[in-house]
């Protein structure tokens, strides 16, 4: 068979250079052991060889923009803070009080001079740097000798976000983020600001999470209701360290999708969004997707905003980047989406989705975020408010909407499957590319 | 500044009284001890093993086991104990299982039975543990009955009032062990008291995490601001060997975080009324108040005979608390005593449940009644004659406990989330805490010697 993946015609006639093809990695056909779902001891050393040696996406730096404004950032066993000082720099600190351990801040943002311990009164600034010890003239003083001040970690601020690392001696931000960092810094995140932050627990392993977002082959079977106007026809892209990227086409029917050429109601939405006129749009369904390209440039030129460096997949598609080792980042002129898989503390088989959408805001008329986002009316878009995050249980409908609703309802059942001694591994094909290139990255760390 | 932490503070009023006496100073150094112990799972199995199994560990007081028959339920870990009066007169212990197929015998708390029935096939055991039916016990090979099918018990002894159970044949005597605190707790007639209040809470900590906050003064001020009008944070701390310790919470006298030491706040009024005394003709500051209810409780004993000649004055106001290792601690007063004990989960380390029991004893005098700071409800029978039932709040729930101990299980799961962080380094403590190293240490102690 000469079928080629690389060969689909995501990017038809595209001269643009954001669209060029990266070299082709061979992450080759191996069946890997489905205990990495599963197993205590796969899980605990992926903690130990994999994210506390690894840069972390900790938030967006509009959460962090002045100094004192500072965001916890969960992940597995830990919490960390990170501030910006009175520098402009950041600092990130394990939220732990070097007395007795209490966790310092319990909220997910704020903005304060400093922190004081709830337990004792300890009192810590924006660095760390110890500044209160409560009655000291009741410590030995070799007690205190041991250090008082906050444990620190490495900090990053790139593309409008921020990375922290527990290991001292982890690669530049800049190297390991590689080619995908140009990419991101396309979309001028850093002007952006949170318009909607989610958290939810579901029963499956972190890696389920990452391996469901990182495919658009399950389009057809777990959202349906996609067909109309999302292709599954994608062009996938592979980067050192386990960095991926992938375009999923919007504004064209699903390939396994019956009516290829009728303008259906969906699309018909979106070219309206578009500013086009589907009763008078003379296109077929196949058109449709880089009309909307052309008239979102129009527009933009109108506005004067510069879209030349988009593009026109970027356009019309989610172009999504994965961020070893659990990130994904889907982007849009207008607003990223941010999706982390987050492990459990304990538990292999439990992890926390958490989805942050940021947004542009541009004061003209006429624009705003595409209708396919789905921001509510009650949505500030102009960042004057920060939203609160909202966090669903385990086994609660996380009420992210009906395709994220679906994915929360099917992992569990991967989950399920996948821990039965029946089942001898994945066999990935290659729309599932991203996966095996993510878990070859994975095995490498792990084995190091 | 001549502050010593080895001291710390001079708490006592009123006249000098052998019970205040300062222990001999026990040095227990400096370290700082790694923060595994609060949740790696193996120290968890090894502290079952090394300290649970081999110490003595407080069962239920001696008030729930008073006649032939009466029954308690101990559960801790992930062992449970049948405490009972014998027929003999004596308290035994015994494993809350059936040697048949190991189902437990009882499931209620606390009762009065004449035997054991096993709910599974009917087995049955006296109050000593022999066994007094085997169930068809023709269909039995002789040779299965040859093993032993007697309950399997535990070595169980009373001091104090309280009743006491451990796993280890061997253990040294109770009251050896408790020989440098037992003639203290004597002294409150504690085998006089009965239950009449009873909890227990589960709450997202290590058991020691439990220990630790109930063992220093430190954060009273953070964690429970509400009681600086009524109670001071200087306390002194007495270390005894075998992870023994006693300090004292000075009540009736203000924080010394306050800077106004002299307006009496309600709290304090409520003391001195509840002592006799009229806050609106009192003639002292809020720094005479602690003295004044001394000397008021001490006359109301004189005139009714309460026998307070063996309390010193601070006994009489203060809270006066005994740590007894590992996971036990007694906050006595002359009315009531406070029994907090800290119960591991059967495999979490980093869950435990906290169990908290008020023992009270009935005197019938004009005035006398449980101090209103000990916030018993109306309805609660202190007559002692209806044992009450023991209330169980799970994990995430709010334990119902009173404001200080609903704050302290909101903050324990906080402490313990940093506790399990790579970047806590282990704890830095303060002769302010000199109790939770003294207890650490016992424990290291404890972990590090060989299996007997």
């Amino acid at each position: 068979m000469n079928y080629d993946a690389r060969s689909w015609a995501v990017h038809k006639d595209s001269t643009h250079p954001f669209d060029q093809p990266a070299p082709y990695i061979d992450d080759g056909t191996e069946r890997p052991d489905p205990k990495r779902y599963t197993s205590p001891q796969v899980f605990h050393d992926e903690w130990e060889n994999v994210f506390a040696r690894t840069w972390l996406l900790a938030g967006p730096s509009s959460d962090v923009r002045e100094a004192g404004d500072w965001m916890k950032f969960d992940i597995g066993v830990e919490s960390f803070i990170v501030v910006r000082n009175e520098d402009g720099g950041l600092a990130a600190h394990y939220n732990v009080c070097p007395h007795r351990g209490s966790q310092l801040v319990t909220a997910d943002l704020g903005s304060q001079n400093s922190f004081t311990c709830p337990f004792h009164s300890w009192q810590f600034d924006l660095d760390g740097k110890n500044i209160k010890v409560t009655d000291p003239e009741t410590f030995r003083p070799e007690v205190l000798c041991h250090g008082t001040d906050l444990s620190s970690v490495k900090v990053a601020e790139v593309a409008g976000l921020v990375f922290i690392c527990m290991a001292d001696d982890v690669q530049p931000i800049e190297d390991f983020l590689g080619p995908v960092l140009p990419m991101l810094q396309t979309y001028e995140i850093d002007k952006m600001h949170v318009v909607q932050h989610r958290r939810s627990d579901w029963a499956a392993n972190w890696k389920g999470g990452i391996d469901a977002f990182y495919e658009t082959y399950h389009l057809h079977a777990i959202h349906p209701q996609t067909m109309t106007m999302t292709n599954d026809r994608t062009h996938i892209d592979l980067f050192p360290n386990g960095m991926s990227r992938q375009f999923v086409p919007h504004g064209e029917p699903n390939s396994h999708y019956e009516d290829q050429t009728g303008i259906n109601p969906d699309i018909a939405a979106m070219l309206a969004d578009a500013g086009l006129d589907p009763e008078t749009f003379q296109g077929t369904a196949a058109e449709s997707r880089s009309a909307m390209a052309m008239a979102k440039r129009d527009r933009a030129a109108k506005m004067g905003l510069d879209y030349d460096k988009f593009s026109d997949a970027q356009l019309t598609d989610a172009t999504i980047f994965g961020v070893f080792p659990n990130v994904q980042i889907g982007c849009h002129a207008e607003a990223v989406f941010l999706h982390r898989f987050k492990p459990h503390a304990s538990d292999p088989e439990q992890f926390t989705y958490e989805t942050t959408i940021l947004y542009r805001h541009v004061d003209l008329p006429g624009y705003g975020a595409p209708m396919w986002m789905g921001l509510g009316k009650g949505v500030d878009l102009t960042g004057e408010t920060r939203p609160d995050i909202v966090h669903t249980g385990l086994g609660e409908p996380p009420g992210m909407g009906l395709v994220l609703d679906q994915d929360s309802d099917l992992l569990p059942i991967v989950q399920a499957g996948a821990r039965s001694r029946g089942f001898k591994g994945p066999l990935w094909c290659e729309q599932e590319a991203r996966l095996r290139h993510f878990h070859v990255e994975l095995d490498r760390r792990l084995a190091e | 500044m001549n502050f010593d932490f080895r001291r710390l503070w001079d708490i006592h009023t009123g006249t000098p009284h052998p019970f205040n006496e300062r222990a001999p100073w026990i040095d227990n150094g400096t370290a700082r001890p790694t923060g595994e112990r609060y949740h790696g799972k193996a120290f968890a199995d090894r502290e079952w093993e090394k300290v649970f199994a081999k110490s003595w560990l407080m069962a239920c007081p001696v008030s729930d086991v008073r006649e032939a028959g009466d029954f308690a339920k101990f559960d801790i870990g992930r062992e449970s104990f049948i405490i009972v009066r014998g027929d003999d007169g004596d308290v035994h212990a015994h494993y809350n299982v059936c040697p048949h197929r190991g189902s437990q015998l009882i499931t209620s708390d606390t009762g009065t039975i004449s035997g054991f029935t096993c709910p599974f096939h009917s087995w049955k055991f006296d109050l000593e543990g022999h066994n007094t039916q085997v169930t068809d016990s023709e269909t039995f090979r002789p040779e299965v009955l040859c093993h032993n099918h007697d309950l399997s018990s535990v070595r169980c002894e009373v001091a104090a009032g309280l009743v006491f159970i451990s796993m280890d044949p061997d253990i040294q005597p109770l009251k050896e062990w408790l020989a440098p605190i037992l003639p203290q707790l004597e002294l409150y007639d504690i085998d006089q008291m009965y239950a009449i209040q009873h909890r227990k809470s589960d709450w997202g900590s290590n058991w020691k995490g439990g220990v630790d906050a109930f063992a220093e003064h430190y954060h009273l001020h953070c964690v429970h601001p509400q009681t600086v009008g009524i109670m001071d944070d200087r306390t002194q701390i007495d270390l005894y060997p075998g992870g023994l310790a006693r300090a004292f919470t000075p009540f009736a006298q203000l924080s010394r975080r306050l800077d106004d030491q002299d307006t009496i706040t309600d709290g304090i009024k409520m003391m001195m009324t509840d002592a006799g005394i009229d806050p609106a003709t009192f003639e002292g500051t809020a720094r005479d108040t602690r003295g004044a209810i001394q000397q008021a409780k001490r006359a109301r004993s004189d005139k009714y005979g309460l026998g307070y000649e063996k309390f010193s004055d601070t006994q009489l106001t203060d809270s006066t608390i005994f740590n007894c290792f590992p996971n036990l601690q007694i906050g006595c007063h002359p009315e009531a005593v406070f029994v907090h004990r800290f119960i591991p989960h059967p495999s979490d380390p980093n869950q435990f449940t906290y169990d908290t029991m008020i023992l009270y004893r009935h005197v019938d005098a004009p005035g006398y009644a449980p101090p209103a700071w000990m916030g018993l409800s109306e309805e609660i029978d202190t007559t002692g004659e209806t044992r009450p039932d023991v209330v169980h709040t799970g994990l995430g729930e709010p334990p119902g406990l009173g404001e200080v101990l609903d704050q302290d299980s909101d903050l324990l799961p906080i402490v313990q989330a940093g506790a399990r962080s790579r970047g806590f380094r282990g704890p830095l403590w303060s002769e302010q805490e000199a109790r939770l190293r003294h207890f650490h240490n016992e424990l290291d102690r404890r972990m590090g010697e060989g299996s007997r």
